[in-house]
């Protein structure tokens, strides 16, 4: 059962696939992703394809409502639509996106729809993590590109963990909640295979749950995968965060738990943040609340489901 | 192009004191003592060494020489060169991050 | 004389009368939201909100939207006060006069134009036989020149009326030190001394230019020296310095006499004349009959009240060719403005070479 976002007083619509297409090629389908509504419209049949194939679980608005952002991918005349078509994206905030070729539009879309919450969004303390829940545990796992902490966030969510984002963490200030934002998860390269190799090992039907491989992207190839239904559903559910794991991802490492201090995780919490500089003394109130209340440790890993009995693990001993 | 070794911005004979209004917020933890400032929206990690000299310049104004005599009252030890050369690197640094600012005369 | 166009846009109406928000519908909301973050304007209208108190009554969705934006201009206007903290410290010790400009003396000032700024430079200002000395005391402290490539640094060198941006590796805000506030070039040139004697001290030591210079220094740069379109920004600031300011006559008496002892009585009658026309100001009849002589020609006049209203916010007026025309012939006409042909034919050239080449 899907919760009301608290924003928006309207009904949730139940479209089927044929009137999400027919909202998107039109007036625009109001998109929610957990704090977030962003009207999305879609000129090229082949993106709102694979765009319904991901989101089509998600709550949208059918009746109108007061959007976050606007996100609109089009054609710019008619040879590039048709001849050699160019998907430009028009965000609404004055910058100018390189086009991509139409066939890779859910990559445009994907990445306005991150430059739209990663240059904008300040009433959230946003990290660069991987942030999941279960049971009354908010885990936060802050990160550098290339740590695998969003291909770890993806693998716990298909292993009975509650995504909040795998790359968005977001931390309400007032209550100093984890607020999920369950977008779809952008796995690059050799991630790849490995998520859909550990979704086959669990799901049915498991390539339902990826959009095809967009080669040649600027990041390399590239292919989103949509979140878990119960990850959907629980969009609004908040969590305190009380565990911070910094993961690094060394094939030729052995497992291994390793402590640090207090201190060696509030920075390099900070340094995850995308916007703690904005949000100024609240932001480092509230982290210093959250590292002062948090079990903090790194773990270093060979493979994803090392690093998943390592986080079970030293979740565990918190409750043992 | 100015040479960087030579950008020492703290005046060995000035007065220092810390901002009337600085209004630094703290986070302590064991190993470190972590320092927000509000004017400047920066962080800072401050050492058991730093935190105290930095706690000194909290209790009023001072030059480096009354600088030193208040620290080796703390440690109640004569200070060497070595330890006096970190002394003013450390203090360089906090005139360099604004956390404290000359008196003018 | 209220301009039909502007009259019908959601965002001017509701900053020339923030109650509007109150009574917005859905649909009302998106729109004036989209404008306003394009105009990046959508922090003065949460302040204004805020300022008359009915933020608590606007729907919940646009108090969380209106959230970000607090902290993004708090973030700004604390980022601007350090960098002025900073630029003090390293110039303890020199005697010169050093002033603030645009935002940063709004901020000093406290201003109602910086209510939800945003701010991303700092521009000060010193006499142009200081400003080797002011050069070198922030290289020393830690500055560098944000501008590498040769061509960039000797244009600003030569031509520029301002050194290349400096920038603190520690802090991402980049200063502008100016010895004048016009291109050495331009056709209109001030006597930058009668601007420094007339500048009063502020805060922390620094100056600030009169309130009769500094809105002069506002007008001059958008309607002699900038670009028009999109520049809703800056005629807001420009009707809230008239507001503000002009609660005291004297005001209004230096206004005129001031613009003509500096040559700026056209940029003056554009500002004068737009600012009432689309942002409903309240300037004295005597002032407005005052500035009337220094209007241009009829057909010039003509072509900029159509011009004008049609791009000063960037979703406005008309579409196709007609708004091509009128975007690019206000372009033109303020960039012909500032530099004589022969200089501005070289300088396009080059950069023009320099994109192709990638090295711009």
């Amino acid at each position: 059962m899907k919760v009301l976002s608290k924003f928006h007083k309207n009904k949730l619509a139940a479209f089927d696939d044929e009137e999400l297409d027919t909202k998107l090629s039109t007036s625009g389908a109001q998109l929610e992703i957990g704090p977030f509504t962003v009207n999305v419209k879609l000129e090229f049949k082949n993106i709102r394809d694979e765009f319904i194939k991901i989101y089509r679980e998600y709550p949208f608005y059918n009746d109108p409502v007061i959007h976050d952002n606007y996100i609109h991918i089009y054609g710019r005349n008619f040879y590039r639509k048709y001849m050699r078509p160019q998907a430009f994206v028009d965000v609404g905030m004055n910058e100018e996106f390189i086009p991509l070729p139409a066939s890779m539009g859910m990559v445009s879309l994907e990445m306005g729809l991150n430059w739209q919450v990663a240059s904008a969004c300040k009433q959230y303390l946003m990290f660069h993590a991987g942030v999941v829940a279960k049971d009354g545990v908010g885990l936060i796992m802050p990160a550098a590109s290339g740590s695998g902490k969003s291909t770890l966030a993806a693998g716990l969510s298909y292993r009975g963990w509650q995504l909040h984002s795998d790359e968005f963490g977001l931390l309400d200030l007032e209550s100093e909640e984890l607020v999920p934002y369950p977008r779809a998860v952008s796995l690059k390269n050799e991630s790849i295979p490995v998520m859909k190799n550990w979704v086959a090992q669990s799901h049915e039907n498991h390539l339902d749950y990826f959009t095809e491989e967009f080669e040649g992207t600027p990041k390399g190839t590239i292919c989103y995968m949509r979140p878990t239904t119960q990850s959907i559903n629980a969009m609004h559910e908040r969590t305190k965060p009380n565990i911070v794991i910094l993961p690094i991802f060394d094939p030729a490492s052995k497992p291994e738990i390793r402590p640090i201090t207090k201190t060696m995780a509030f920075f390099r919490t900070v340094m995850s943040s995308a916007n703690y500089g904005d949000i100024g003394a609240d932001a480092f109130h509230a982290i210093s609340n959250l590292i002062d209340n948090a079990r903090v440790c790194e773990i270093v890993y060979p493979t994803l489901d090392d690093a998943v009995k390592l986080v079970e693990e030293f979740v565990g001993d918190g409750n043992g | 192009m100015a040479d960087k070794s030579k950008s020492i911005l703290f005046d060995k004979t000035a007065v220092y004191r810390v901002p009337s209004a600085a209004g630094f917020i703290w986070s302590e933890w064991d190993d470190a003592s972590i320092v927000y400032d509000p004017r400047s929206g920066h962080t800072q990690v401050l050492n058991d060494f730093a935190r105290e000299l930095l706690a000194l310049y909290e209790d009023g104004p001072k030059n480096l020489n009354s600088l030193f005599f208040e620290f080796e009252k703390i440690l109640e030890t004569k200070i060497d060169p070595q330890t006096k050369e970190q002394i003013v690197e450390t203090v360089n640094g906090f005139d360099t991050m604004g956390l404290i600012e000359p008196v003018l005369k | 004389m209220a301009n039909p166009i502007t009259e019908r846009n959601i965002l001017i109406r509701v900053l020339k009368n923030p109650n509007l928000m109150e009574n917005l519908g859905v649909g009302e909301w998106n729109e004036l939201l989209r404008e306003a973050k394009i105009s990046n304007l959508a922090g003065r209208l949460s302040a204004d909100a805020e300022h008359i108190g009915i933020k608590e009554k606007l729907p919940l969705k646009v108090q969380n939207i209106f959230k970000s934006y607090d902290y993004s201009s708090r973030s700004s206007q604390r980022m601007i006060r350090w960098e002025m903290n900073r630029v003090k410290r390293a110039l303890v010790g020199e005697d010169y006069k050093v002033i603030l400009l645009k935002g940063a003396a709004y901020i000093a000032k406290e201003l109602k134009c910086t209510r939800g700024r945003l701010s991303v430079d700092l521009d000060i200002l010193v006499e142009k036989n200081k400003i080797d000395f002011a050069e070198d005391k922030f290289l020393r402290h830690g500055w560098e020149h944000h501008v590498e490539n040769d061509y960039d640094q000797k244009f600003y060198r030569e031509y520029s009326h301002e050194l290349p941006p400096l920038v603190h590796p520690d802090r991402q805000i980049s200063i502008d030190v100016h010895h004048s506030i016009l291109p050495v070039t331009s056709r209109v040139y001030p006597d930058m001394t009668k601007l420094v004697d007339a500048a009063v001290p502020s805060v922390g030591g620094f100056y600030t230019f009169s309130n009769v210079d500094i809105v002069l220094h506002s007008v001059v740069h958008l309607w002699q020296d900038g670009e028009v379109r999109s520049s809703l920004r800056n005629l807001l600031e420009q009707h809230d310095m008239f507001e503000e300011f002009g609660k005291d006559q004297k005001f209004w008496d230096a206004l005129v006499p001031r613009a003509v002892e500096l040559g700026f009585t056209r940029a003056l009658y554009y500002a004068l004349r737009y600012c009432k026309m689309i942002m409903g100001t309240n300037i004295p009849a005597r002032v407005m009959k005052n500035i009337d002589q220094y209007a241009p020609n009829g057909l010039i006049r003509i072509l900029m009240d159509w011009m004008v209203p049609g791009v000063i916010s960037p979703t406005l007026g008309s579409t196709g060719l007609s708004r091509w025309l009128s975007m690019n012939g206000l372009y033109i006409r303020s960039h012909w403005l500032r530099m004589p042909p022969f200089m501005l034919a070289k300088h396009l050239s080059t950069k023009m070479i320099m994109r192709i080449k990638g090295e711009a």
